[in-house]
């Protein structure tokens, strides 16, 4: 059986391997510096915070009431004759999926960029009953052709250098041994023109769901999603249920500031609109359109604290901008949803039991949140989901010190005494061997003779 | 003006040199300067590692202790601190970023904290910061012969929004010569306990920051947090580097000890 769940339990095996990889980190380095100083090049001519607000403001609103905004947008999506399933949980989601897929007898599936059916890790499923599920986007392309996960939200190859994307795709589709990109993206196209041909229905995902007149927004660069969803015979929308918004006027905010965020684009190739099936003066689109919605955790964050991470569209900045993830890559994660905002959403999606160790995998530095364009705290979310989890642990060697910690400093005398001893051993192998994690990387301070308050103290004698 | 002067725990163990610089850099400039000297620690490795409870009770006692000056903070009833006139000034981005942005917060629900807390996250200071927006960085002045760059500690750029004040402060030193670092709004990979809990991650962001430091051909890196430098410079050492690593303070004393 194909799960669901992530594998980021093992985030303490798995990052150890991936920070050792100079080569992951090299390509990392070069493709989120050239993204980075795209996105600061694009907002330039923007009041980056003005938008951001109004863009947090829409979703606050949106999260908050997200019940009444899902039926209006379910009662439009029907008067716009597409069929919508609100899904709980992945298993019920790809079932869904599944049985339309069947009851068309559709063979073949061409599928555009969409992190939800990651989450659903819908293609092994759809693949274990015979329906081939081809991927259209480039990056994904590349990363089914070599039977990985996308290691990043936007750019899913992100991993990968021009060099090896090359060879993977001679291996694998005998193309001419050449990594000029424009090359190499002719001959991908290539090969997918015959699948999109050929399918018989698309599966999308949507960036934004419009509750006033039913509206799916799909956003994307390579017109596959174009493609994928129009000249089929069935199309399948999948998506969060958070990612619906009042207004159709609301797009102008989230337009400005989702291409820029993700890629320094002031806006991308492809911008689609999709109402619902083809229409019967129209010449082209989809016979049946299916919205699936999936919930998968998502409900039960409204009202809390951790409400806010709901707002997230999706851009991957975040990802892009953290030391953290630069240093370890997405596979790292053990999440569909890796970086800051994964390490949120992973244990909030699929219990923090799944995902122990990623809320603390963060240098707290912050950069997460100042480039983040819906104003989520990503940071401080971080840390209250620390302060959450250790609130169930109070057995354990860190509790324990942490609990001696706060008696010796709430005893100004045991402080001191603390500080007496620490001089005494400061030097001693002990220290080393408590402190590994620190000297077996670096050097430990030396300890002055005497601390601050000493010195303080005799000084104040002198006067 | 009076200052209370906040040593974070781990200055005044392991740079105590700097709290001494900063006590005599404010005295310099004119300042009353008094030590509570019933301080400990702020709570925030507990707060930051997720352990509020340990940390609530550290924040009680510390907000306690640097308002007090005479009597033990224990039966504190009655403050030293003077919320009208007086400062407290800590020369260190991240526990100053603990005081005046969490206090506040995760003392919320106690009536005995409520009001202090925020009354005194309004009254305190990152060192620099107190420099250029209290007293005035014109007021400043030394000679130093030295070329160096500056690491924006991420707390007190991005908690205390500390960016152009240190190094209006550096540039008031005759001789010094300040060297951008690339990137200096990158992370160093300290985090406080993530440096020992991931730390092949944290050198590597430590490794990547020393490169752009040692590109600057700069001699010292200064800071306005020591715990920055602290695990910059333990990296540095395992290399076999000899650059300097000084806190602000330390480098304004100095170039106050130059100037005839």
């Amino acid at each position: 059986m194909t799960t669901t769940e992530p594998q980021s339990r093992d985030f303490k095996k798995l990052y150890k391997k991936e920070v050792a990889n100079l080569r992951l980190r090299a390509n990392l380095k070069k493709a989120t510096i050239q993204a980075l100083d795209k996105r600061n090049d694009s907002f330039a001519e923007l009041d980056f915070d003005l938008l951001r607000n109004e863009a947090k403001k829409i979703k606050q609103e949106s999260v908050s009431h997200l019940n009444e905004l899902l039926s209006q947008f379910e009662d439009n999506a029907h008067k716009n004759n597409c069929a919508v399933f609100y899904a709980e949980s992945p298993e019920k989601a790809n079932a869904y999926i599944l049985d339309v897929a069947q009851r068309h007898a559709v063979k073949k599936i061409v599928k555009s960029k969409s992190m939800v059916t990651e989450e659903l890790r819908l293609v092994p499923f759809l693949e274990k009953f015979g329906i081939e599920t081809v991927e259209t986007d480039l990056g994904e392309y590349i990363i089914q052709l070599a039977g990985e996960t996308p290691s990043h939200i936007t750019a899913p190859a992100i991993h990968k250098s021009r060099t090896e994307i090359a060879q993977l795709l001679h291996d694998k589709i005998g193309i001419e041994l050449n990594d000029d990109p424009t090359f190499l993206t002719g001959e991908a196209r290539k090969a997918l023109r015959e699948k999109f041909l050929s399918a018989e229905m698309g599966i999308s995902g949507a960036n934004f769901l419009i509750a006033e007149n039913g509206t799916a927004v799909v956003v994307e660069n390579e017109g596959n999603a174009r493609l994928s969803t129009s000249a089929v015979k069935v199309h399948v929308i999948v998506t969060g249920i958070e990612k619906v918004i009042p207004k159709f006027s609301d797009l102008r905010i989230f337009m400005r500031l989702l291409g820029r965020s993700a890629t320094g684009q002031k806006l991308t190739s492809y911008v689609s609109l999709i109402r619902g099936p083809r229409r019967q003066n129209e010449k082209d689109g989809p016979d049946e359109v299916h919205i699936v919605l999936l919930d998968n955790g998502r409900s039960a964050l409204v009202g809390t604290e951790h409400q806010e991470v709901l707002h997230c569209i999706r851009c991957g900045a975040c990802l892009n901008v953290c030391p953290v993830y630069r240093s370890i890559g997405g596979h790292a994660y053990g999440s569909v949803y890796p970086g800051p905002i994964g390490s949120l959403v992973t244990p909030l999606f699929f219990g923090p039991k799944n995902a122990p160790d990623l809320p603390f995998a963060s240098s707290l530095c912050g950069n997460c949140t100042e480039v983040c364009p819906v104003g989520i705290g990503i940071h401080h979310q971080l840390l209250a989901m620390r302060h959450e989890i250790k609130a169930k642990t109070k057995r354990g060697v860190e509790a324990f010190i942490f609990r001696t910690f706060r008696k010796t400093m709430l005893r100004p005398q045991r402080y001191r005494l603390f500080s007496r001893l620490a001089r005494i051993f400061s030097s001693t192998p002990i220290v080393a061997k408590a402190f590994k994690g620190w000297t077996h990387y670096r050097e430990l301070p030396k300890l002055p003779a005497r601390s601050f308050r000493e010195i303080y103290k005799s000084e104040r004698g002198k006067e | 003006m009076r200052v209370f002067l906040f040593v974070p725990c781990f200055i005044d163990q392991v740079f105590p040199n700097v709290a001494v610089s900063s006590m005599k850099v404010l005295k310099h400039l004119g300042c009353d300067v008094v030590f509570p000297e019933h301080q400990t620690c702020c709570g925030q490795p507990a707060f930051n590692s997720g352990y509020r409870d340990e940390a609530r009770l550290m924040a009680m006692h510390e907000v306690n202790a640097l308002l007090t000056l005479t009597h033990s903070p224990v039966a504190a009833a009655k403050y030293d601190f003077d919320f009208k006139h007086d400062y407290i000034v800590g020369p260190s981005g991240s526990c100053v970023a603990m005081i005046r942005n969490f206090y506040p917060e995760i003392l919320a629900d106690d009536p005995r904290f409520e009001d202090v807390s925020k009354n005194m996250a309004k009254r305190t200071y990152e060192f620099s910061e107190f420099i250029c927006k209290v007293i005035g960085a014109d007021r400043f002045s030394g000679k130093l012969q030295a070329t160096v760059s500056y690491h924006d500690s991420c707390h007190a750029l991005r908690e205390l929004g500390v960016k152009d004040g240190p190094r209006k402060i550096l540039e008031r030193i005759e001789g010094l010569r300040l060297i951008e670092l690339p990137y200096n709004e990158v992370c160093c990979g300290f985090g406080g306990t993530f440096a020992v809990k991931y730390p092949e991650i944290s050198v590597v962001m430590a490794d990547e920051k020393l490169q752009n430091f040692y590109q600057t051909g700069a001699d010292i890196l200064v800071s306005a947090d020591s715990s920055c430098l602290m695990h910059l410079e333990g990296r540095a050492r395992r290399s076999g580097s000899l650059k300097r690593f000084a806190h602000i303070a330390e480098i304004m004393s100095e170039s106050i000890d130059r100037k005839p």
